[in-house]
């Protein structure tokens, strides 16, 4: 009998090599055919920490982490109980540990998991060079009845550059844990793939908005560094360099925002990505990007707030802070990719909105996204290009009007370069001419212009991702859209009928499609990763939900589960 | 002096570089002076309006560029540096200039000022300092006395020392640094034009009085002096000399050699190519 | 008394680019000024500057007549001309010297200074000058400046110095930005 999807758990501290093993996991399994996901739980410390990679396979695509994990392998228990809670287990759940590193910790024991003992180190230590890491991989290879072929590709890869003998040091340790774990009659091998003739990739959140920024036709980034979104930056770095762009790694998130407003003030697609902490600290720049009509692409890879919070753990509360943390009535744009792979697709229409729009736009991803990996179809290619209005005709009898009041709310731009197109662009409230002004009239008038430049522009389809009928409705965001997508499939696989509503396009608000979407829906659950229902009371304040409304919401860092979901929905039914 | 004899076609005149838009400054304030001095540096430069921007922050001196004639960006407090940064490295080919004035360039803007000038990228800082908040109504800035005792914010004197912007400038890296006076804008009009031309960033701190906060500023006409040496383009050099001077000495302190930051590499990969990376 | 106006007393090209500098920076001072005063609400004394404008240019005029027949002139750039004792043209009233609340009688001072300024230049070239054409233009700007410093004169006796207090604003400064 074999399993749809299983979640496996590599646990160890100290140089054990547990994130590189779940690395070689998912590249093994994305070689074979399976679809993945891998995400990573660490401590604070900058080396040797505990650390788990969290890995869940299928032939089918991962939407999102298992109800719980069906094997853990721990090369040691040190400090694990700081991310017990992130491992939930029951009595199907099988836990392999080496005796000489101590008992399972209680915390896990407790589920009743059955435990079986493996000398990873000893057995290590018999080979030449041998690692924990390995040795444990071959072992989990065999659980689920990964290929040998496609982990020896893997190895490969990883090590040819180290020669023959780092080569044969991981395939005898890979030998070593396969051989102990052939004799276990675990019921976890996984069903056979479904290879298709479609293209896969290996793609995390964070490289895949790198990726959507190129598609867009961003040239310029500046950058500071900050978990979780560093990686976006680092991955910016040599891809915009290749494409004849340039990053530029600034003082602070006060500068890499001012200058990626000031190289879009010339007339270059630009792009930051940050953190709560730096998002807060750009929000004036924001504001003058709103004001002086100067587009601009934020990323904000969440991560567990206030303050500095949790850095390496995910939420989805910088909602407010994105949607409402710019003084004045800063009309911009939001939006939030709803899954790994489609951080490519929300990154590059933001560019093209913010572009076409002439605004900033805030791409709110999140840690459980962006650091985590997945393999996934090949996203199909999406038109959108950074496209700015340009001024035609400058330089005639009439003087050019940068912000004139125009029917769609969009001024033609005149950028450096341009004879004719001379003006000041300001942050001071301006009349159209751009001459800063105080009057009632001129500021009635901007205010109208950059409010309805957003409210009436037509955003198509791309706004939220439907799927699904019946009169109960999952409406939810961001990363939470993996694990309510798999609920809303369970009670379709039951026989239920359900729908899911994952907003892409936070702000501006679109209530007529919404309600089209909801339309004979009797029962809403919003689902979000927030303490203070954000997401549910932004819905509130914007949009009529139909029906009887609940709330799914609670805090990082623990990932909702497609279980939670899917139970709250039978109860609600 | 250029014994070249004009052209037929017209050289733009200071007059060019000037909008319509009349200064909201006090009568008497020295950044009137420092407009003089900046259009005719631009006059002279024959600076193709189209592709010079001007980058300010917020302030009495960061009004200038809507003065202009040229592209211009009036961003927000403290900002102007990084802004214009963006600017530049994006668009290597246009001419970058950024105007304000000591509270904007100094406190809240001091550390993009620091690595403004360790990063060196070619742009020209005109800033004019008065000592002192105009457009809040006269506070203290950082380049107030410590004793300077008529602000309603800090009654008994801000009580710190006021920061050295040229010594400064040459402690973070800068690579051409410069003190004009707003009573002499042809001098300053001279400094910007070898501001502008020297390669690197370039940093040129102009003394213009406030009639307004500060009137006995009037007085400094009296006060400045040639600063009485070649300049040098050993920063060490430089900085032992700046240590030694009152503050009010003018002239071109530095003129180093240090390489402009200029990132940008030809095109070696199509989108495709990097999307194939990807690939299972 | 030393003075340092060689450039211009070179030769009658260089003569005639100081001049017209002189001339066109007195008149632009003047629309600066007027521009500031009426910034400041301050219309006599801006309608004043636009009046000294409006003469500044005219007599502009006649130079850059003048020049065009001569050909085209060197350029000069602005810290290479050489004045009398002053950092700018002699003729450009100084900015130093506006208030927002200044009177007729203020704004006459600067024009009179300045117009004092312009003559004593165009007299110290005619002066040092080897140039024999030079020296007869020269002499012939003198005259006309020394002609608008007896016309301001004649005005500020219709405008006698306001009392003491002339400068006082019972309200602060505003807050801007």
């Amino acid at each position: 009998m074999t399993v749809d999807s299983v979640t496996i758990a590599l646990v160890g501290s100290g140089g054990a090599g547990a994130m590189t093993a779940g690395q070689m996991l998912l590249d093994a399994a994305a070689n074979v055919g399976w679809y993945g996901l891998m995400s990573r739980s660490t401590g604070p410390q900058i080396r040797g920490g505990e650390a788990a990679a969290l890995v869940r396979l299928s032939p089918t695509p991962v939407h999102g982490p298992g109800d719980r994990f069906d094997l853990i392998v721990a090369f040691d228990w040190q400090n694990v109980e700081r991310f017990a809670a992130e491992l939930p287990l029951s009595d199907k759940s099988v836990i392999v540990t080496d005796p000489s590193q101590g008992e399972v910790p209680a915390v896990l024991a407790a589920s009743g998991a059955k435990q079986i003992e493996l000398p990873i180190k000893e057995l290590a230590a018999k080979i030449p060079g041998g690692r924990v890491n390995m040795v444990g991989l071959g072992a989990v290879a065999a659980v689920i009845g990964l290929p040998r072929a496609g982990i020896d590709a893997v190895i490969r890869k990883a090590l040819g550059k180290k020669g023959d003998a780092a080569v044969q040091a991981s395939s005898a340790g890979i030998d070593a844990g396969a051989k102990e774990a052939a004799g276990w009659g675990l019921d976890l091998e996984l069903a056979a793939p479904n290879r298709g003739d479609g293209v896969r990739w290996n793609i995390s959140g964070n490289e895949a908005a790198g990726l959507g920024a190129l598609k867009g036709g961003v040239k310029f980034c500046a950058a500071y560094p900050i978990t979780p979104a560093t990686e976006i930056l680092e991955w910016l770095a040599p891809n915009l360099a290749r494409t004849g762009g340039k990053l530029v790694q600034a003082e602070d998130e006060l500068a890499s925002i001012a200058m990626c407003l000031g190289a879009s003030f010339s007339g270059v697609p630009s792009i930051t990505a940050t953190a709560g902490p730096g998002l807060s600290l750009m929000t004036e720049c924001i504001g003058l990007g709103v004001a002086s009509e100067t587009p601009v692409v934020i990323v904000d890879v969440q991560r567990g707030g206030p303050s500095t919070g949790i850095p390496t753990k995910s939420e989805q509360s910088d909602l407010n802070i994105a949607v409402y943390g710019l003084h004045g009535d800063a009309p911009h744009l939001v939006v939030g990719p709803t899954s790994i792979g489609d951080c490519l697709f929300t990154t590059q229409w933001a560019v093209h909105l913010a572009e076409a729009l002439q605004t900033p736009a805030i791409v709110l991803s999140d840690q459980a996204m962006g650091q985590s990996r997945a393999i996934i179809d090949k996203p199909a290619d999406a038109p959108h290009k950074a496209e700015r209005l340009l001024a035609t005709d400058l330089g005639g009898g009439e003087k050019y009007k940068r912000y004139a009041n125009t029917e769609s709310g969009v001024s033609p731009a005149a950028i450096p370069g341009m004879p004719g197109g001379e003006h000041t662009a300001d942050g001071l409230e301006h009349a159209e001419n751009a001459l800063p002004s105080s009057q009632a009239s001129d500021h009635q008038k901007q205010l109208d212009k950059r409010l309805r430049k957003l409210t009436s522009h037509e955003f198509g389809d791309a706004w939220a991702d439907i799927e699904g009928e019946g009169e109960i409705a999952v409406v939810t965001w961001g990363s939470s859209t993996g694990p309510s997508r798999e609920a809303v499939r369970r009670l379709e696989a039951a026989g239920r009928k359900a729908r899911l509503v994952a907003i892409r396009l936070i702000f501006p608000v679109q209530p007529a499609k919404l309600a089209e979407a909801l339309k004979g829906v009797t029962k809403v659950l919003v689902v979000e990763q927030t303490h203070g229902a954000q997401f549910h009371k932004f819905l509130r304040a914007h949009y009529d939900l139909p029906g009887e409304v609940s709330v799914f919401s609670r805090p990082g860092p623990l990932p909702i589960r497609a279980r939670e979901v899917h139970e709250t929905l039978v109860s609600l039914i | 002096m250029d014994t070249h004899l004009t052209e037929n076609v017209p050289a733009p005149t200071p007059h060019d570089y000037k909008s319509d838009v009349k200064p909201i400054w006090c009568p008497g304030c020295g950044d009137y002076s420092v407009l003089a001095g900046i259009t005719r540096a631009m006059a002279n430069m024959g600076m193709e309006r189209h592709n010079t921007v001007v980058v300010s922050g917020i302030g009495c001196s960061s009004r200038i560029p809507a003065y202009t004639s040229v592209y211009g960006y009036h961003t927000v407090h403290g900002r102007s540096l990084a802004v214009a940064s963006g600017v530049k490295l994006a668009r290597p080919e246009l001419n970058v200039l950024i105007f304000g004035g000591d509270g904007d360039g100094f406190s809240i803007g001091g550390n993009h000022f620091l690595h403004a000038c360790r990063r060196n990228v070619d742009m020209t800082y005109i800033v004019m300092d008065n000592q002192v908040y105009g457009m809040t109504k006269g506070q203290a800035s950082p380049t107030t006395e410590a004793d300077w005792c008529e602000s309603k914010l800090t009654p008994e004197g801000p009580g710190v020392n006021p920061i050295q912007p040229v010594a400064l400038a040459l402690a973070c890296g800068a690579n051409f640094v410069a003190r004009g006076f707003s009573g002499d804008p042809n001098e300053v009009a001279r400094l910007i034009v070898e501001g502008v031309k020297h390669p690197g960033f370039s940093v040129i701190h102009v003394l213009s009085p406030c009639v307004t906060f500060r009137p006995e500023q009037r007085g400094w006409k009296s006060t400045v002096h040639p600063y009485g040496r070649e300049p040098t383009d050993d920063p060490n050099a430089a900085m032992r000399a700046v240590l030694e001077d009152d503050g009010f000495g003018l002239g071109i302190f530095l003129a180093g050699n240090r390489r402009p930051f200029q990132p940008g590499s030809a095109v070696t990969s199509t989108i495709a190519q990097i999307e194939e990376g990807f690939a299972v | 008394m030393k003075t340092t106006v060689l450039n211009g007393a070179a030769n009658v090209g260089l003569f005639l680019a100081h001049a017209l500098e002189l001339e066109n920076e007195a008149a632009d001072r003047y629309v600066e000024l007027a521009d500031s005063m009426e910034a400041h609400n301050n219309v006599d004394v801006a309608k004043l500057f636009r009046d000294l404008a409006v003469y500044s240019r005219k007599h502009a005029e006649e130079v850059r007549q003048i020049a065009e027949k001569h050909g085209p002139l060197p350029k000069v750039a602005p810290w290479e001309f050489q004045w009398d004792a002053t950092n700018e043209s002699p003729e450009a009233a100084s900015f130093e010297h506006a208030h927002y609340l200044m009177q007729p009688h203020h704004a006459l001072k600067m024009a009179l200074l300045s117009e004092t300024q312009g003559n004593k230049y165009y007299a110290s070239v005619a002066a040092e000058t080897k140039d024999p054409e030079v020296a007869r233009l020269a002499r012939e700007f003198a005259e006309e400046e020394a002609g608008h410093v007896a016309l301001v004169r004649q005005w500020l006796e219709r405008y006698p110095a306001p009392k003491e207090g002339w400068d006082d604003d019972p309200d602060p400064p505003n807050i801007s930005d």
